[in-house]
């Protein structure tokens, strides 16, 4: 009964990964999107590593949204990124999602 | 699997309505069926037929519109969110006596009651927020 | 709209994240409670972050030309919803505990968390 985590707002706006993480599950995943990606950084990923590995979180980035932005290099190679096949694909093999922006 | 997609973001504000039409282009492609997309708030503004980007730019109500006539895919805008934004079909604009309608025939207006039946009737609903 | 099954399955979760007077999404995610409700729906709402600022008993939007939240907000029991749970931190943060226009279930992380398993389906407004 995994929930996928959808979060589009860059680490400017933390309060939407802060609910994301507060309310997210053991096992559930979170995938970023749009300017969410911002998080796949190394330096903003570090602030929210520790809470990803405690809860088992499973991380997925939007491949188009990292090349768009120019940061696709610079991701921590340990994250997965997806396309949107992929997204659709998690949507699938997750029994339902939650959009935080 | 059945989906439906709720749309919240107003075309060009933000990234929402582009992010859902690769998303519907992705399932589309994929053995999953799509029950209905559902336009709300700010997003009810993909269903103008006046849009004009500039050549260089999407034309993204347009290419909502070419997803319904290659795939027939049920578009729906709630009613009372586009007439408030000043996004009519013909009933609407003669109802409230404005001078024309914008509301490109490729969508449908409707009321909630599309969305409440899409939740109950779909297997998965993505929320593509603001 | 199919008339296969009249009487609603899915336990939908409304997760609402807005403040009350920043724009249409706060009373655009009631409406769709109201429809819901209509349809008998089996809804749970989730106040969090500045949507718990909706709950405050004492507002006054007319003075910036807004229709006021809460009397839709404090109807909705009469609609048949009844799940009301709010984010006790948010509440602790803007120090709102008591005076909300609705009977609430205050909630904390661990709470919303199961909240959000045990839905079939989540909307975020």
């Amino acid at each position: 009964m995994k929930t996928l985590h959808i979060l589009s707002r860059s680490p400017e706006q933390p309060s939407a990964m802060d609910r994301c993480l507060k309310f997210s599950s053991k096992n559930d995943s979170l995938l970023l999107i749009e300017d969410g990606v911002y998080f796949a950084l190394p330096s903003t990923l570090s602030k929210i590593k520790q809470s990803l590995d405690a809860a088992n979180i499973t991380l997925y980035v939007l491949e188009q949204d990292l090349v768009a932005r120019g940061i696709h290099k610079q991701t921590d190679q340990s994250i997965q990124t997806v396309t949107y096949d992929g997204f659709v694909e998690l949507t699938a093999t997750h029994n339902k999602s939650s959009s935080w922006y | 699997m059945k989906y439906s997609l709720v749309i919240l973001g107003a075309p060009y504000s933000t990234q929402s309505a582009t992010t859902a039409l690769s998303f519907t282009e992705a399932l589309l492609k994929s053995d999953h069926q799509i029950y209905r997309v559902f336009f709300y708030h700010d997003a009810v503004h993909c269903g103008s037929s006046l849009s004009q980007p500039p050549q260089d730019e999407l034309n993204i109500p347009a290419e909502w519109q070419k997803l319904k006539q290659t795939h027939d895919i049920d578009l729906v805008i709630c009613i009372a969110a586009a007439v408030k934004r000043g996004v009519l079909d013909n009933n609407e604009a003669s109802r409230h006596e404005k001078n024309g309608a914008n509301l490109s025939s490729s969508f449908e207006l409707s009321g909630l009651g599309q969305l409440v039946d899409a939740t109950e009737h779909s297997d998965r609903i993505i929320t593509f927020g603001p | 709209m199919t008339s296969n099954s009249t009487k609603a399955r899915k336990k939908v979760l409304i997760i609402l994240t807005q403040s009350p007077c920043s724009g249409s999404l706060s009373r655009e995610a009631i409406d769709y409670c109201l429809a819901a409700a209509a349809f008998e729906q089996d809804l749970a709402l989730l106040f969090t972050g500045d949507a718990v600022l909706q709950l405050i008993k004492d507002q006054n939007p007319s003075v910036i030309n807004q229709k006021n939240l809460t009397k839709t907000l404090s109807a909705l029991p009469i609609y048949g919803i009844e799940k009301f749970y709010v984010d006790l931190s948010s509440l602790v943060k803007y120090g709102i505990n008591d005076n909300l226009c609705l009977p609430t279930i205050k909630v904390d992380a661990n709470e919303i968390s199961k909240l959000l398993t045990n839905a079939d389906t989540i909307l975020n407004f």
